[in-house]
């Protein structure tokens, strides 16, 4: 980060919180400052957890949503944090309409693993994010959930219907399949 | 690699297993450069995830929300409909008030400042003077606008543009910092519209501007140093 970056620096929570408290009140400016702060995160998951490249309506119903229930918003946690576990929330939901016209083929964890071995362009991010498209859909499910999100491995198992076991497994499967784009 | 202690690094990470395993597994690790490395390797992983700040959509979908939720786009904004406590302001001004503005004189009782408006947003408000001294603190901001607005325009189009000079943590930042100005700067203006003959408000006005452009030249700068 450079010097100016430090000097100006005010943190992206401290910008939700002023932004969150106008908004609330009504400023639909200071709501478009929240969404366009944390669109790209919601589009990744919506992306991941649905298996699909097309997530217009799934953005619009989420921030549609925050904008409906911010006034319950009080602050007791991050307002990242909330926004998240609220947009993961209608996403899940958003599973069962999608389920029958998967878009995007799921890959397995072989390919991923072979992915990650010869990067296209070593270090960068876009190689790890085309990796994490090209799990098979259940590792990514759980992998996004448990390292992005932060859910339990009792919540996945709640939300997915699957085994707490199954989580685990699949959480190390989807990390061990991405883990030679790291160095050790 | 396939031995038993592979399938434990996951559970080991997290936090997961018990001292007893924990002690075990961590014997072994030191013992195994196999493990090791894979250790090593997943907690880049694990790293990476919770860093991860996600990937812009291929659409904006923010007029399709900002049609849901009431946002006037190219309305007038109401003055009173959000009025609701002072700190709270209703103009919607654009982020740089600087490109057009244009006045028009309705009738002889007062003054009307009929239209703010700037390329990238095409917000118009609507502001109702009727104080007497009024005219000139009106006058004297849009002179303020007048004489800033070109420079700050110039700047923030070449500062923040896609893949420019600064780096995206520098750019990312100043867009915040210049969300708060322009946050502070439609405050003025509103305020300005309810008590337009305030002069300690004109100043307050010129003052966040000037702050604006001293913001913008500082980035500037520091890409001249940097680069
Ligand atoms: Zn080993």
């Amino acid at each position: 980060m450079t010097s100016l970056a430090r000097e100006l620096e005010q943190t992206p929570a401290q910008a939700d919180a002023i932004d969150v408290d106008l908004a609330v009140n009504g400023d639909t400016q200071a709501f478009e400052r929240l969404y366009r702060r944390h669109t790209p995160r919601v589009n990744s998951l919506a992306r991941w957890l649905l298996s699909r490249d097309d997530v217009d309506d799934v953005l619009q119903d989420v921030f549609i949503r925050v904008w409906e229930k911010l006034d319950t918003f009080r602050g007791q946690a991050a307002f990242g944090t909330w926004l998240h576990r609220l947009a993961t929330n209608v996403i899940l939901r958003q599973r069962e309409r999608y389920r029958k016209d998967e878009k995007r083929g799921s890959g397995s964890l072989l390919e991923v693993a072979d992915m990650s071995a010869s990067p296209v362009s070593p270090g960068l991010s876009i190689d790890i994010e085309a990796a994490v498209d090209r799990l098979p859909e259940r590792a990514r499910q759980v992998f996004v959930l448990h390292d992005l999100e932060g859910y339990k491995h009792e919540e996945i198992a709640q939300v997915l219907t699957i085994s707490v076991g199954t989580s685990r497994s699949q959480l190390h499967h989807a990390r061990m399949a991405m883990r030679s784009f790291f160095a050790a | 690699m396939n031995d038993k202690w592979t399938a434990q690094l996951s559970a080991y990470l997290d936090g997961e297993l018990t001292a007893d395993k924990r002690t075990d597994l961590e014997r072994h690790v030191e013992s195994c450069d196999e493990c090791r490395t894979a250790l090593q390797q997943l907690r880049g992983v694990v790293t990476w995830a919770a860093d991860f700040e996600g990937r812009e959509p291929a659409n904006d979908v923010w007029p399709q929300i900002a049609a849901v939720i009431g946002d006037t786009p190219s309305g007038v904004v109401k003055l009173d409909a959000r009025r609701r406590s002072p700190k709270h302001f209703a103009l919607s001004i654009p982020q740089s008030l600087a490109a057009a503005i244009a006045l028009a004189v309705v009738g002889a009782g007062g003054w009307s400042l009929a239209r703010l408006t700037a390329p990238e947003s095409q917000m118009a408000a609507v502001i109702d003077i009727s104080a007497p001294d009024a005219g000139a603190t009106v006058m004297a901001t849009i002179a303020v606008a007048q004489k800033y607005g070109p420079a700050i325009s110039d700047l923030e189009r070449v500062l923040l543009q896609e893949n420019g000079t600064l780096d995206s943590t520098t750019v990312r930042v100043l867009r915040q910092q210049l969300a708060i100005i322009d946050r502070a700067l439609t405050e003025a203006q509103e305020a300005l519209a309810r008590d337009p003959a305030s002069h300690f408000l004109a100043d307050h006005y010129t003052g966040m501007m000037k702050k604006k452009l001293n913001v913008l030249r500082q980035a500037a700068r520091n890409v001249e140093v940097s680069s």
